[in-house]
C-alpha cells in the first residue's frame, strides 16, 4: 500500500515538475522568453524571425501563442520589441523618453507601448501608438511620458504602464531587411530624459 | 539500484510531460481564445469587426490600435467554408490561423500595392479532400475543424476605421455548398 502511495505521489510530483518547467521556459507562465538561434537583437530591438511560422520550435510557439497570438509571419510584418533605454535601463512610467528614429524598410510600420500584462496601460490618454502616417516620411521623433508633453506633436502615453516595453511593427519589409537585419534595420534610439526624483535609480 | 530506477522513472515522466505541455500549449491557448469569443457572442461563420482598439476594448494581448480587425469564428466540422475579403487602399491582409495557432494562409487585400500575394483574396478551407478548386481559389486542408479567419487592415483614424467597418459587410466567411462547386 505504501509503494502505491509512494508511486502516485511520485508520478503526480513528475507531472507537475515537466509540465510547470515547460511553461517557464517558454515564457507561457512568467518573463522568460526563449532566447533561439533565430533571434535578432539590434542595438536592444529584439524580434525573431520564426514568428508566425510552423517551423519554430516547441518552446517558440508556446511563447508566441501566449505572447503573440495571431502574429503573422516575416513575409508580410516584423516585430521588435524594446524594454531598455539606450543605457540598458528598463523603461518605466516614472520617467521621459525620446524616441528618434529614421524612415524604414518597410510599406508601413508603427511603435506601440504596452504594459508588463502585454496590454496597452489602462488610461484614456488616446496616445498608445504612433504610425508613419503621423511623422511623415523624414526622420521623426516620439515623446514617450505619463504626461501630455508641452512643445511635442507625437506622443505615447505611458500613464498607469508601469515597467513598459515597445513594439515596432513593419508592415511588408524590404527583402533586404529579412536578409540581413542587422545592417538593413534602423533601430529607433530611445533616450532617458530625466525621471521623478524617487525613481531615479528605475530600472538601472 | 533500486533509486536508480525511481529516478530514472522520475525524469522519464518529467521528460514526457515537459514535451506534452510544449506542445499542447498553442492549442490550449487557441481553445480559450476562440471559446471566450464564442462566449461573447461572436457568431459561427462570419466576420465581426473588433471595435476600435483602446484599453477598455482589447481582448487579445498586444493588439495594435492602428488596425482594424476583422475576425470569423470558424468550424469545419460539418463541411468546407470559403472566406473572402474585400481590398483596402492601404496595408490590408486575410490571415487563416489554424487550431494550433500557426498562419496557414495570407493573401493580400492591399489594391494600392499588388504583390504576389494579390490575387489571393479568396481561401476554401475543408478537412476532406472533396472539394473541387473553383475559379482559382486555393484550397488549405486542416487537420482540426476550428480556427480563426483574421483581416487586418490599416486604420490609424476614426474615419478610416468607419471605412472598415462599412466594407466588412462585404467580407465572406462561409459554408462552401456543393453548388458553388
Amino acid at each position: 500500500m505504501k509503494l502505491i502511495i509512494t508511486s502516485i505521489g511520485l508520478l503526480i510530483t513528475a507531472i507537475l515538475t515537466g509540465a510547470l518547467s515547460a511553461l517557464l521556459m517558454s515564457g507561457v507562465i512568467g518573463k522568460h522568453r526563449p532566447k533561439l538561434a533565430t533571434s535578432i537583437d539590434v542595438q536592444n530591438w529584439q524580434s525573431n524571425w520564426a514568428i508566425g511560422t510552423q517551423a519554430t520550435t516547441p518552446y517558440m510557439r508556446a511563447y508566441i501563442a501566449r505572447r503573440g497570438l495571431l502574429a503573422l509571419p516575416k513575409s508580410e510584418a516584423v516585430y521588435f520589441i524594446r524594454a531598455a533605454d539606450d543605457e540598458g535601463r528598463a523603461l518605466n512610467e516614472a520617467c521621459t523618453y525620446m524616441i528618434s528614429g529614421d524612415p524604414q524598410m518597410a510599406k508601413w510600420w508603427s511603435i506601440t507601448l504596452y504594459d508588463a500584462q502585454d496590454f496597452l496601460p489602462l488610461n484614456q490618454d488616446n496616445a498608445y501608438s504612433i504610425d508613419q502616417t503621423s511623422v511623415g516620411n523624414g526622420n521623426w521623433e516620439i515623446a514617450v511620458q505619463a504626461t501630455h508633453p508641452e512643445n511635442h506633436p507625437h506622443w505615447l502615453s505611458s500613464r498607469a504602464a508601469g515597467e513598459f516595453d515597445l513594439m515596432m511593427r513593419l508592415y511588408k519589409p524590404k527583402p533586404a531587411l529579412l536578409v540581413d537585419p542587422h545592417k538593413k534595420f534602423k533601430p529607433p534610439s530611445v533616450q532617458r530624459l530625466h525621471c521623478l526624483e524617487k525613481n531615479k535609480g528605475a530600472g538601472s | 539500484m533500486k533509486r536508480f530506477v525511481w529516478i530514472g522513472a522520475f525524469i522519464l515522466v518529467a521528460a514526457i510531460a515537459h514535451m506534452a505541455s510544449l506542445r499542447a500549449a498553442p492549442y490550449m491557448i487557441m481553445s480559450k481564445v476562440i471559446r471566450t469569443m464564442a462566449d461573447r457572442g461572436m457568431p459561427l461563420h462570419r466576420f465581426i469587426i473588433s471595435s476600435r482598439i483602446t484599453p477598455q476594448t482589447q481582448t487579445i494581448v498586444r493588439p495594435s490600435p492602428d488596425l482594424a480587425y476583422s475576425i470569423c469564428r470558424f468550424d469545419l466540422a460539418n463541411g468546407p467554408i470559403i472566406i473572402k475579403g474585400t481590398m483596402w487602399a492601404g496595408y490590408a491582409s486575410l490571415t487563416i490561423f489554424d487550431a494550433q495557432t500557426n498562419a496557414v494562409f495570407i493573401g493580400s487585400l492591399d489594391s494600392e500595392n499588388p504583390d504576389e500575394n494579390s490575387s489571393q483574396n479568396s481561401v476554401i478551407l475543408t478537412m476532406g479532400s472533396d472539394v473541387k478548386a473553383a475559379k482559382n481559389i486555393p484550397i488549405v486542408m486542416l487537420k482540426k475543424p476550428t480556427g480563426l479567419a483574421l483581416i487586418r487592415r490599416i486604420a490609424p483614424t476614426t474615419a478610416l476605421y468607419e471605412q472598415a467597418q462599412l466594407l466588412t459587410k462585404s467580407d465572406v466567411c462561409a459554408p462552401y455548398s456543393a453548388s458553388q462547386q
